[in-house]
């Protein structure tokens, strides 16, 4: 009997089997309805970022218009928003919005971009606080319980499908008496089982591979093959770690009953009891800083600031003789007034925020320490990597949105100090934001670790369970 | 086996499937797209809502009070105008932050609709309810904070108006702000939070009795079997 043999009895086996072909055809609606909702929550992505692009181009020409209306002899349309006025244009009515366009396959896993924002407005106004924002306008209640995406459907349910096929693939022989009779052809146990699993992951994997890549097709994700590359090995390493342990506990030699409690208790304790625990254990060692302390220290700052700004506009010039142009502070403009004074808030809410990143930093570093214990926090953080909106990715675009808001301020601030006036003539000079996505080779450094671990953890399970089904021998 | 994959399909699928469902049988909008909404209408008014018109007000008080110069009201026409700028703008803030709110609640209802499926989402709305962490208290406190802030404006615009005429630069005493009562929030009664979720409370009573009935007889099936 060679494997091929087997594999052509499976194929009968399946197909004669009503409820594991219901339970196949389940899951791939599941992954069919899971990536029609990745691919529409991509589209309503892009429909924003073109909405926001729109937006920058529409303010810009607004602002033209009302400048060369000035310039021709016009009054602004109020006297508070007199685009001349550097801290008007760099301001709010001259924002400029940064935005992230989705990861090249966000269709395949929604992450974290539905709870990040993905575009900021920047001016002179932007600080600390900003980033702190929500993004997204969205229901609370739909933000608790997240998205059904392709990325859950492979961390949480695959497994389950995994565990339905295969938790008796040896045990279920020996029940059924059927198990001397395929020994006694020239093969071994080990041979039997590898080949059944191997159909199986055949049939399993294909359809999860499937899928993925038909939802790539559809979003163009193709223009970053290292990605998919990515996604399919996450897949891949983390589908066979459950056919392993699946053939693990087949070689304990137990019944199928006990198999299947053994099995789904795994799926528990690894999948929905460890990731969980860990979540919450990093929230209850680093709690964040509430947002009211953020509010008040704001407040505080800001009234401070105002009652001291003559002081704090010398100190500012002082600190940054770059900007300061020949700029004397006792004879300073109200703009540059003020623009002290918010520069000093600024600084105050760094040292707020400061507290706050430093928690979130050790609440990652306190999951991603612990991400090892389970092989699904381990296979969805390659997922969302390779898809491009996990942290990484969103932690890159706020550090270059930061830089550009830097950049937005030296533009400006020169001028507001000088108490200088603008024309139409500035408007096509203005910083403008382009993100710069990081190197595949980055991505997959970083990715090489979580998969890494997964490859080494498969590995372990898999001698393991080769050792035990070396030593079944038959029935009895 | 079985049980099992009626607890993924209660406790995994089933919530994120109404996540889905609800969101596309109301979608809200994005954030971009309100804040242009918002941007736009407050800038021009909607039909029915018009933008105030300073001298509107002001031709209108001139009658009102008999005079011929805006020096000569015993009134700030800023004050005025400020205040029903701001009376134009929060009906704006309502029409837009109403319609959400409303979106926000109608997706709620689609989770509590889909219990009939699987009776977690009635448990989880019934014990966010009891808990005091549901949509509907949120926006219990989000509108009294907004009336809290709306009497603050008017209080303060009403200040400006009564107390300083048209041009003066008026500075309020801290007597003004004394008389402003501090926030005080009336959490709603548990009628009313139950009120709001009668709709799960029914569905957890289908499933009870549900379950009762589908058990009772298939343990009378099998005893004569």
């Amino acid at each position: 009997m060679t494997l091929r043999t087997v594999l052509r009895n499976e194929w009968r086996l399946l197909r004669a089997d009503r409820a594991l072909g219901l339970v196949l055809g389940v899951f791939a609606l599941l992954f069919a309805y899971a990536l029609a909702n990745g691919i529409a929550w991509v589209n309503f992505q892009e429909g924003t970022v073109a909405a926001a692009r729109e937006g920058n181009v529409e303010r810009v020409q607004a602002l033209e218009a009302e400048l060369e209306r000035i310039e021709e002899g016009g009054r602004p349309s109020s006297p508070f928003r007199d685009p001349r006025s550097p801290s008007v244009l760099g301001g709010a009515p001259g924002a400029h919005t940064a935005v992230l366009d989705p990861g090249p396959l966000t269709a395949l896993a929604v992450g974290q971009t539905d709870l990040l924002p993905y575009y900021y407005d920047v001016s002179i106004q932007t600080n600390e606080s900003s980033f702190l924002q929500n993004g997204e306008i969205e229901n609370p209640l739909n933000l608790l319980v997240g998205r059904f995406d392709l990325a859950f459907v492979v961390v949480y349910l695959l497994p389950l499908l995994i565990l339905a096929l295969s938790f008796n693939v040896l045990s279920g022989e020996r029940e059924q008496g059927t198990l001397a009779l395929t020994l006694s052809q020239p093969v071994s146990v080990r041979g039997v089982v590898g080949a059944k699993l191997a159909f199986r992951a055949i049939l399993v994997m294909g359809l999860a591979l499937g899928v993925s890549l038909l939802g790539v097709l559809f979003t163009g994700g193709f223009g970053s093959p290292g990605r998919v590359a990515l996604w399919c090995a996450a897949v891949a390493a983390y589908a066979l770690f459950w056919f392993t342990l699946a053939a693990w506990v087949n070689g304990l030699g137990r019944s199928s009953a006990w198999n299947a409690t053994v099995l789904v208790g795994a799926w528990l304790l690894l999948v929905v009891v460890l990731p969980a625990g860990v979540n919450i254990t990093a929230g209850l060692l680093h709690p964040l800083p509430s947002r009211v302390e953020m509010i008040t220290a704001q407040r505080e700052a800001s009234n401070d600031a105002v009652n001291q700004r003559s002081e704090l506009l010398a100190r500012y010039l002082e600190d940054h003789p770059e900007l300061a142009g020949g700029v004397a502070a006792d004879e300073a403009n109200r703009a540059a007034l003020a623009w002290a004074a918010t520069d000093a808030v600024n600084r105050r809410l760094e040292e707020v925020t400061s507290v706050y990143d430093e928690r979130l930093a050790a609440q990652r570093t306190l999951v991603r320490r612990y991400r090892f214990l389970s092989p699904a926090l381990l296979a969805q953080e390659s997922l969302l990597d390779a898809a491009g909106t996990g942290d990484a990715r969103f932690t890159r675009f706020r550090s270059q949105v930061r830089e550009f808001a830097e950049h937005w301020r030296t533009f400006f601030v020169p001028s507001i100090l000088a108490g200088e006036r603008m024309t139409a003539e500035v408007l096509p000079g203005l910083p403008s934001f382009r993100f710069v996505d990081e190197q595949m080779r980055e991505v997959t450094v970083r990715a090489a670790v979580p998969l890494t671990t997964l490859g080494a953890l498969l590995v372990l399970v898999g001698a393991g369970a080769v050792l035990r089904l070396r030593r079944v021998t038959g029935p009895g | 086996m079985a049980l099992l994959g009626i607890w993924v399909l209660n406790g995994l699928v089933a919530p994120r499937v109404a996540v889905d469902l609800s969101k596309w049988l109301h979608p809200t909008p994005s954030a971009v797209e309100f804040a242009r909404t918002m941007e736009r209408e407050i800038g021009s008014g909607v039909p029915g809502i018009e933008r105030p018109d300073r001298g509107e007000t002001t031709a209108r008080l001139l009658a009102e009070y008999g005079v011929e110069t805006v020096d000569d009201l015993p009134v700030n026409v800023i004050g005025v105008y400020l205040q029903e700028s701001e009376e134009f703008a929060n009906r704006i803030f309502d029409r837009n932050y109403g319609a959400l709110w409303n979106r926000f609640e109608r997706q709620g209802v689609v989770h509590e609709a889909l219990s009939v499926a699987a009776p977690l989402l009635a448990v989880r709305t019934l014990s966010m309810g009891l808990a005091g962490t549901d949509v509907e208290q949120h926006r219990h406190f989000a509108t009294a904070a907004e009336e809290y802030r709306r009497d603050l404006m008017r209080r303060m615009n009403g200040d400006l108006a009564e107390n300083s005429r048209t041009g003066e630069t008026y500075i309020a005493t801290a007597d003004t702000w004394a008389e402003v009562p501090p926030f005080q929030y009336d959490s709603p009664s548990l009628g009313w939070v139950l009120q709001n979720r009668t709709l799960s409370l029914a569905m957890l009573g289908l499933w009870l009795i549900g379950a009762f009935l589908v058990a009772g007889s298939l343990v009378r099936r099998a005893e004569v079997a």
